[in-house]
């Protein structure tokens, strides 16, 4: 139940992890070009089926924790993404049998592999998101309901905080967050540990080979100078909802949230009709001509309409020629209690989950 | 607003003087191997040595295509020393780490990481290590390099 990952399925890794980010959780390049380094000196990840785990082993759950901006000039280092996991192992006095990332979309979906290279542990293929959410009552994990501490993180320097206990999620979610912002927005983070069977019922199961395949099929549509975009639909069943150009943007960074707004004026069929994009780290939700079409937690992407190449919250520009894209949220997060932790009235929305896809899974 | 625009050429350098929308003066001289000397002669020659129209000037314009020659082809090119001010962060990515091989091995001098620099917020991320960088200082120099870029 363990395969080597190849060193030539990092790229695609990074480019599929950047798509299912939906504009958040950070590019993956930074991390990819430390794995990259890891692989050039002779380390090697198994990726591990998480059906292979047994109920009672016991998972890191890792994640790289912070201001995406920030860690673009405060670079991650793998040498520090290990130290939480052996914190966690010696304030529990057990060892982990396998670490997982805590998200798929952006940066965290190497966070794993990183923390997998340098401690030899396997990386198990699954993650608590599907995607790149900002908070961490946002995992598949958080709606099932399970226990949310301990929780350990640790900075570049020699600081290291232990959250023993919180009384839930969104308290844990508000004691580390201040722990990280101290530090300086960028912390290295092992969440609360889980047994195998927990991963196995309740985690988002084989996202990373899914990060994978989709990084391959924009890449290989690419190199063929085909329609990438188009490629992603077919191969993942995405829905295009607007083709435009970026003509008016707004965005502002505040809490550690990337805030803002973009709107895409219509290009081809859409031409005419205006699309509106607001973001809270990530995209959460899509208006068009004034109607809201799609939200969070469908995985809503803004795709670069030429290269395939997903734009981040922070990236997006004026004049971008961008696909607006939409693909299936995961299950878990379409019950009442995924869309109550994740849908758009957590984001402070006054409506309820809107979807591009047929079939209305809530 | 006097301004000289100058276009550096593959055979020859272009220089011309503009005041508003009016080009006053044109000239042409051949670009030479090294590029500054060439666009020193321009300046010289469109100026024709009038001291008062060389303080009346504003601007200075140079387009070359020089640099992405270069890097292109990777002529002409040189080693730079490269200094980062941030450590313990940042330290598994130094600088050059996702050039090209090729062109990293061509222009890449002496690098040094030293402990300082600043979060976001303004916060030292450590105390600034003086000595390091002026024992990084003396390695570059020491190195023969005689560009060095902060990182």
């Amino acid at each position: 139940m363990l395969r080597e990952i190849e060193r030539d399925e990092l790229e695609p890794l990074a480019t599929g992890a950047w798509i299912l980010g939906a504009g958040g959780g950070g590019s993956p390049y930074l991390s990819y070009l430390n794995a990259r380094n890891l692989y050039q000196q002779g380390k090697r990840v198994n990726l591990m089926d998480p059906r292979g785990l047994d109920d009672d082993d016991l998972v890191a759950v890792v994640s790289n924790m912070g201001a995406p901006l920030v860690g673009q000039e405060r670079l991650s280092d793998p040498a520090f993404s290990a130290k939480p996991l052996r914190m966690m192992e010696d304030y529990l006095g057990r060892k982990f049998r396998a670490v997982m990332s805590v998200e798929i979309g952006g940066g965290n979906a190497f966070q794993s592999l990183l923390v997998s290279a340098v401690t030899g542990l396997p990386m198990v293929d699954a993650d608590a998101m599907g995607r790149a959410f900002p908070e961490a009552q946002m995992t598949s994990f958080a709606i099932a309901g399970l226990p949310m501490f301990p929780l350990t993180l640790a900075d570049i320097r020699d600081n290291e905080v232990i959250v023993a206990r919180a009384a839930s999620w969104k308290w844990m979610e508000r004691i580390s967050r201040k722990a990280c912002t101290e530090v300086g927005s960028i912390a290295a983070t092992c969440k609360a540990p889980r047994s195998g069977r927990e991963v196995k019922e309740h985690g988002i199961l084989d996202t990373t080979t899914k990060a994978i395949r989709i990084g391959r099929v924009v890449r290989e549509a690419r190199r063929r100078h085909e329609d990438p975009v188009a490629a992603l639909l077919e191969a993942e069943s995405g829905v295009l909802v607007f083709k435009g150009k970026i003509h008016d943007l707004q965005r502002r960074a505040t809490e550690g949230f990337l805030r803002g707004k973009a709107q895409v004026e219509g290009l081809g069929e859409d031409r005419g009709s205006t699309f509106e994009l607001e973001f809270q780290n990530e995209f959460a939700a899509g208006w068009r001509d004034g109607e809201v079409v799609v939200t969070t937690p469908d995985i809503i992407c803004v795709m670069d309409s030429v290269s395939g190449e997903a734009i981040g919250t922070e990236s997006i520009r004026y004049g971008q020629r961008v696909s607006v894209v939409a693909l299936p949220s995961p299950d878990q997060l379409l019950t009442p209690q995924g869309l109550d932790h994740v849908g758009p009235r957590a984001f402070g929305y006054d409506f309820d989950y809107k979807t591009v896809f047929q079939a209305v899974k809530a | 607003m006097k301004r000289i625009g100058i276009d550096v050429g593959g055979t020859n350098t272009d220089a011309v003087l503009i005041e508003g929308g009016r080009v006053l003066r044109g000239i042409k001289t051949p670009t030479t191997e090294d590029v500054t000397s060439g666009v020193r002669k321009a300046l010289a020659e469109v100026l024709q040595g009038d001291g008062a129209l060389a303080a009346s000037i504003d601007a200075v314009m140079i387009g070359t295509t020089h640099f992405t020659n270069a890097v292109v082809q990777r002529r002409g090119l040189n080693r730079v020393g490269a200094l980062r001010i941030g450590l313990p962060a940042s330290a598994s990515l130094p600088p050059f780490v996702d050039w090209p091989e090729d062109l990293a091995g061509l222009v890449c001098g002496e690098v040094a990481m030293v402990e300082g620099g600043h979060e976001y917020d303004g916060r030292p991320i450590v105390p600034l290590d003086r000595q390091a960088i002026r024992d990084a200082a003396k390695r570059i120099a020491d190195d023969g390099l005689t560009a060095i870029y902060g990182s």
